[in-house]
């Protein structure tokens, strides 16, 4: 579909707005439920869609070693947007999913995207265990697949790990007015399995990241883009924290440890200042980062592996693999929106 | 009298001025007679002989020419008085550039008819123009030029010939050549002729003289 | 020194309003007319840009038959990009439903709205939602770009309008796949190629080419009367230059000087041929809005914008032909000594000149030759015009002075005589203008000759091709066998159109299949072949088209190998538009060499006047309206396109005309002085003012008269370069040139009124002359 039919469509659609930012997000919610604090995850029906919801995403990062000894990263996220609180039927426009995938190659970035309705079954998630699809692009416990005009991917899951829950028991609190996400994640998923770049299949193998979230407003109505960090440490520690940007910086932070018991840190224990910019496919966004959690005694540089891992979409940001030094190093995945 | 001249008026208008030529002038003529019409430069001379010539119009009096009154004529008919009965030879720049000596002999006697092939090479042969026919007038000296003009106007059999200084840019020697044999076929023709000039020699030559001053025949 | 000089150049053309005139009036024209052009195919481009990149679903493979929503989805789970189509019809309008979320982009559906497709809203033109019928619950759109007659919606607003529920009638193959997608003939589909639409981007290039051609010559033009306006600037300025020199200017300065000064007043003639140019366009664009919309049923702007690029454009060129325009005497007057400048003309002399025009027509003969025999592509077609024409205009003089040579010795009476002699004595002067006219006319002939030999051509071409009154396709063979049943006993004649790619003789070929009917040797008309072609192939033998001749140099009577199989060629066709080779056998044949295909296409004859019932009957029957092809209409269309093509030729070729009216007009007024010598002795010797202005008159005409007669067979030559030689390198196929005596004739009518206008003015001052002027020639101070 054309570029500008979504952009519209999502003049429609609280959800995921861009052009004046991503501050659409913050948009009110109307009929649409609104995530409670204290509420009781429920498993596998969780990891299917929740309807009611304006916006929700199954999304996974994975840092990637191929055989030849190069890194890769993969990004596999399937976005639903609710036009009406109801699950949709038929030809029916109330559920919208988007896909994205990207590959990043040290100096090469792939992405492309999809559309699709759920109602006859093109694009959706089950409730009966972790299953999402949009076309052939699949996420399920076994697999991770993706294909583009000039790239695929296809993962296996050797192992998935635990879930773990940001915030206070996965309410994951976005501002100081309280706007908040339900927010759970499968930090430890090991993977192997081969990409089909234009120069040729490379195998590879390595870890992926998983982040479930939904919610109907996620952003206060000033916040215009977030910068989000998933670190994964040699030590085998996991940081994730993400800084919110708006009148104010709004942060917060899961420190997991190896055998996947959590902390959550509030608003202000986690810093990220941006060090140095650069150019990109898209606007100029900050490449490296100067990244602290003192409580944890984490003083670290994240530094982009491609500088240009823009997703020139309909929905355009920046995400890629990085490299982290420092007090602990370490690899991850690194999220610009709003620039 | 075959050329009757009477009070005849002429004169140039521009926006701020008005110039008078001729300011009635009358005079006659008799058939087969040659008369000089002198005077000083810009006395209007020419333009009584262009008027005579039916070259340009009088703003008053009459020009009878055997009979006929040629003042009032049209432009047409003023162009069919130049073919039929008048012949002017200039003082220059009388022949057509384009055509050569021979077309330019013949050219006024065939417009009007009256081209005789055995005259016009008498004429031409009297003139001294037979080993020139094919050339052109610009190949010609001035009194070469000026020979065919005489025998282009003779060749057309006019009854009256009016010569604007027609030696008036020739050396001495060609003007009395030129001269010479002009009156000379003049006589033998039997037609009429005045000339407009300066020079005294020329008017002591012809049967009488015209002196115009001021805009009057003196 | 420089203020003195540059006035002393300037006061010049304050002296001579008319020469300024010529040279600014001669420069802004040539530059009116080349921007105008310019403007008008840069706009017509835009719009053939935008108009072809109208899309429509037919412009995509499609998986017909019986799908379902199932098919949709599983060909989607197997990564194949597919996108449903939900087609109905409301009120005799066609309904399309598209998956906004997958499908390519339609050009039916804009960006801008498309938002508000769950509103509800219907996308279309203004006429085809009227036709609907008021929809309140509906919130209509009109979309320019449309189809006719067609309404597009989200299919889930179509689907709910038609109550189709989950249902869909077919799926269109998006173009990217995806890497490693298989095709969905592997998972058992049928998939139908892109509807074949008409090819026009031939009628578009030739468009853009006559126009080019026509931009080129107008230029040429131009730069005549430019060139006659400086040379006569310069004779007229000698005296002046002699004196600059004299007194001490140096030559570089004086040539800076006068370049500076040709640069300023090429731009200010440049400023005002653009604006010209401008108008020119936009009263043009209307036509070529019209002829676009004929090709395309798509609107074009009809705002022109005038650029900075395009006054910069303009500005350049006309400063640029200036130059060139007066390169040669400014060459002269580099070389001259400073005495010899005064003495007029010597460098003009007779012979100097003849001697060039000469060596020029060699040269332009030769590059002509050498073109032609090792010439290849566009540029050296585009040159070989060019050698022509200069190499023409190079013997036109040669040309001109015979002409009236013969003219003068036919003539009996004495002033015919004196008007040959001094028609010939001004041809010289007249020379530059009247290669204008020359030019114009050859230029006119030779498009003319070009669009109109297109013209019968493709009209034939279609007759041929076209014969069929309705065109019908199926999506099976199923559907085939029901329809012919239906519809055999309603017409007089079904022709099964069936094809087959392939390679014959290493060259990419369609085999069709033809029915042994009398449609076709009534109407295909064969650029060679053996007698009665069409029974011979019924007889086993097989037509090629010229493309596939050419390439294989294979014509008729020689042997062909097809599918393992000898077979005899009868006759070659022309088949324009094709850019690969075709060969047509019967249908028998063709039924053994490939057993499996069976027909999906087939051509109705029937009473043209039943093709609207039969027409509706088919889609009662239960035909979509895109199964159907009328033949008129399709024809209708392709003889509306050619009527507007040519009311714009027919614009230019007035334009044209009327540049080299102008340049004639200007030669006239400034040769007027010259004439006065010439002319006071014959009005002295006794014929009137009035006469001599008809006689100037007729002069003019006469000019005109002999140049036309040059300017015919040079126009066909021309056309023949174009069509032989131009159309080959563009199109790759040779049109056959037809003549066109009617034209020819207007053109030329058109050419001696243009001479009769242009000459008018100088008569008439002539005739306002007074006696006294006259006169004044044989007076002492000359």
């Amino acid at each position: 579909m054309s570029a500008k039919v979504f952009y519209i469509l999502c003049f429609f659609l609280p959800s995921i707005a861009f052009g004046q930012g991503f501050a659409g997000l913050g948009r009110i919610a109307d009929d649409f439920a609104l995530p409670q604090k204290g509420y009781q995850f429920d498993f596998p029906k969780d990891h299917g869609p929740h309807n009611d919801f304006r916006i929700e995403w199954w999304y996974v990062t994975a840092n990637l070693i191929g055989e030849d000894g190069e890194t890769y990263g993969v990004q596999w996220t399937l976005f639903r947007n609710a036009l009406e609180p109801v699950e949709a039927a038929g030809w029916g426009l109330e559920q919208v999913y988007m896909g994205h995938a990207a590959l990043t190659t040290k100096d090469t970035h792939f992405a492309t995207e999809r559309y699709a309705r759920s109602g006859v079954g093109q694009a959706g998630a089950s409730v009966e265990g972790l299953d999402a699809w949009i076309d052939n692009w699949v996420l399920n416990q076994k697999e991770i697949s993706a294909a583009g005009p000039d790239f695929s991917f296809h993962l296996s899951i050797k192992d998935l790990g635990p879930f773990i829950f940001h915030g206070d028991e996965g309410y994951s609190v976005k501002s100081a007015q309280g706007q908040a996400s339900h927010y759970y994640s499968a930090p430890f998923i090991k993977v192997e399995g081969a990409l089909d770049l234009p120069s040729g299949e490379v195998k590879v193998s390595g870890a992926a990241w998983l982040d479930r979230e939904w919610s109907s407003q996620p952003l206060a109505s000033d916040q215009t883009g977030w910068d989000w960090f998933s670190i994964s440490f040699e030590t085998g520690e996991k940081l994730m924290g993400f800084r919110l940007r708006g009148s104010d910086v709004f942060t917060s932070a899961t420190w997991i440890n190896p055998d996947g018991t959590t902390e959550a840190f509030e608003n202000g224990a986690f810093q990220a200042t941006p060090i140095e910019w650069s150019d990109t496919a898209g606007p100029k966004v900050p490449i490296r980062w100067d990244v602290s959690l003192p409580e944890k005694g984490v003083e670290i540089a994240v530094e982009a592996i491609n500088t240009d891992a823009w997703l020139p979409l309909t929905v355009a940001y920046w995400e890629g693999p990085v490299l982290v030094s420092g007090t602990k190093a370490g690899i991850g995945y690194l999220e610009m929106t709003g620039y | 009298m075959f050329l009757e001249v009477t009070k005849l008026e002429k004169f140039y208008e521009t926006e701020a001025t008005k110039a008078s030529v001729l300011k009635g002038v009358s005079f006659g003529l008799e058939a087969g007679q040659s008369v000089a019409l002198t005077g000083e430069s810009g006395c209007g001379k020419s333009t009584l002989l262009h008027l005579i010539g039916g070259l340009e119009t009088p703003n008053a009096g009459s020009i009878r020419i055997d009979g006929q009154e040629i003042a009032d004529l049209n432009d047409k008919a003023r162009a069919e008085l130049r073919r039929e009965t008048v012949g002017v030879i200039f003082q220059q720049f009388n022949l057509v550039p384009s055509l050569n000596v021979r077309s330019n002999l013949e050219f006024q006697g065939r417009l009007n008819g009256r081209f005789n092939p055995d005259f016009a090479h008498s004429l031409a042969e009297r003139l001294g123009l037979l080993e020139h026919l094919e050339k052109f007038p610009d190949q010609l000296s001035g009194g070469q030029q000026q020979r065919v003009a005489i025998a282009r106007t003779l060749a057309a059999k006019p009854k009256l010939v009016l010569a604007d200084e027609p030696t008036g840019n020739l050396d001495e020697k060609t003007a009395s050549e030129v001269l010479d044999l002009l009156l000379g076929l003049v006589r033998d023709t039997g037609v009429t002729l005045l000339v407009v000039t300066h020079s005294i020699k020329i008017a002591d030559q012809l049967d009488r003289s015209l002196r115009l001053s001021a805009g009057r025949i003196l | 020194m420089k203020r003195t000089v540059i006035s002393a150049l300037l006061s010049h053309w304050l002296k001579n309003p008319l020469q300024t005139l010529a040279l600014l009036g001669g420069l802004a024209l040539a530059t009116a007319l080349w921007s105008g052009v310019q403007a008008i195919n840069a706009e017509a481009r835009q719009s053939y840009q935008r108009a072809a990149n109208t899309v429509t679903e037919g412009d995509f493979a499609q998986v017909r038959g019986e799908v379902t929503v199932k098919d949709f989805v599983l060909l989607r789970r197997a990564g194949v990009l597919v996108s449903p189509i939900v087609e109905g019809g409301l009120n005799g309008v066609r309904i399309v439903g598209v998956d906004v979320l997958t499908s390519p982009r339609l050009s039916a559906i804009p960006e801008t709205e498309i938002g508000a497709i769950y509103g509800p809203t219907l996308f279309g033109q203004a006429q085809a939602l009227d036709q609907l019928g008021p929809m309140p619950e509906f919130r209509k759109t009109a979309v320019e770009g449309a189809p006719p007659n067609t309404v597009y919606g989200d299919i889930s607003v179509v689907s709910d309008l038609l109550k189709r529920g989950d249902a869909i009638d077919r799926l269109i193959v998006l173009k990217d796949q995806p890497r490693g997608a298989v095709a969905p003939e592997v998972l058992g589909y049928t998939v139908t190629p892109p509807q074949a639409g008409t090819d026009l981007a031939s009628l578009t290039d030739s468009f853009h080419l006559n126009l080019s051609a026509f931009g080129l010559l107008s230029f040429a033009v131009g730069i005549f009367i430019v060139h006659s306006a400086i040379g006569l600037a310069f004779e007229q300025r000698r005296p002046m230059i002699r004196t600059l020199r004299a007194v001490g200017v140096p030559l570089k300065m004086l040539m800076r000087l006068m370049v500076l000064e040709l640069v300023i007043l090429a731009a200010i003639a440049g400023a005002i041929g653009v604006l010209l140019g401008y108008f020119v366009a936009a009263s043009l664009l209307p036509n070529v809005a019209a002829t676009l919309r004929g090709l395309y049923g798509a609107t074009i702007a009809g705002a022109l914008t005038l650029s900075p690029i395009w006054w910069l454009g303009g500005v350049f060129v006309s400063i640029f032909g200036a130059l060139l325009a007066s390169l040669s005497v400014l060459l002269k007057l580099w070389q001259m000594p400073v005495l010899a400048i005064a003495q007029a003309r010597n460098w003009q002399s007779k012979g100097i000149a003849r001697k060039l025009q000469l060596s020029g027509l060699i040269v332009c003969i030769l590059l002509a030759i050498g073109v032609l025999l090792f010439g290849e592509g566009l540029v050296a077609g585009f040159i070989l015009l060019g050698a022509l024409l200069i190499g023409a205009s190079f013997l036109l003089p040669i040309y001109l002075s015979a002409a009236l040579s013969i003219g003068q010795r036919l003539s009996r009476r004495v002033l015919a005589e004196w008007f040959w002699a001094d028609t010939k004595q001004q041809a010289s002067g007249l020379a530059l203008a009247l290669s204008a006219l020359l030019l114009a006319m050859a230029a006119n002939v030779g498009v003319a000759t070009m669009v109109s030999s297109f013209r019968v051509t493709f009209v034939e071409f279609l007759d041929q091709r076209l014969a069929p009154e309705l065109y019908i396709h199926v999506d099976s063979e199923d559907q085939a066998d029901r329809t012919l049943s239906f519809v055999e006993p309603v017409v007089d004649a079904v022709l099964p159109l069936v094809y087959q790619d392939t390679f014959v003789s290493g060259v990419p070929t369609e085999i069709y299949g033809a029915k042994d009917h009398q449609t076709y040797p009534d109407n295909w008309k064969l650029l060679e072949g053996v007698d009665d072609p069409w029974g011979q192939v019924a007889r086993g033998a097989v037509l090629v088209n010229e493309q596939f001749a050419r390439r294989t140099d294979q014509w008729t009577e020689d042997k062909i190998e097809i599918e393992g199989r000898m077979f005899s060629i009868a006759g070659v066709y022309g088949d324009y538009g094709n850019p690969i080779g075709q060969i047509v056998m019967t249908q028998s044949v063709f039924g053994e060499l490939y057993p499996t295909i069976r027909p999906l296409r087939f051509g109705l004859r029937l009473d043209p006047e039943k093709v609207p019932n039969v027409a509706e009957a088919l889609r009662q029957f239960g035909l979509a309206d895109d199964q159907i092809i009328n033949q008129a209409a399709i024809k209708k269309l392709s003889k509306d396109i050619f009527e507007q093509t040519f009311v714009v030729t027919d614009a230019l070729n007035v334009l044209t005309l009327a540049v080299a009216g102008f340049a004639i007009l200007m030669s006239l007024l400034t040769l007027a002085n010259m004439r006065l010598p010439q002319l006071a002795p014959i009005w002295a010797l006794g014929l009137t003012r009035d006469k001599l202005a008809k006689l100037e008159v007729l002069r003019a005409v006469l000019f005109a008269a002999i140049t036309s007669l040059a300017a015919l067979p040079l126009g066909l030559v021309l056309a023949w370069v174009l069509l032989a030689v131009v159309n080959v390198e563009a199109f790759g196929w040779k049109l056959p040139m037809y003549l066109f005596p009617y034209d020819y004739l207007k053109l030329v009518i058109e050419a001696l009124l243009a001479a009769v206008l242009a000459s008018l003015i100088p008569a008439w001052r002539l005739k306002k002359t007074s006696p006294s002027q006259m006169l004044k020639v044989f007076a002492n101070e000359r």
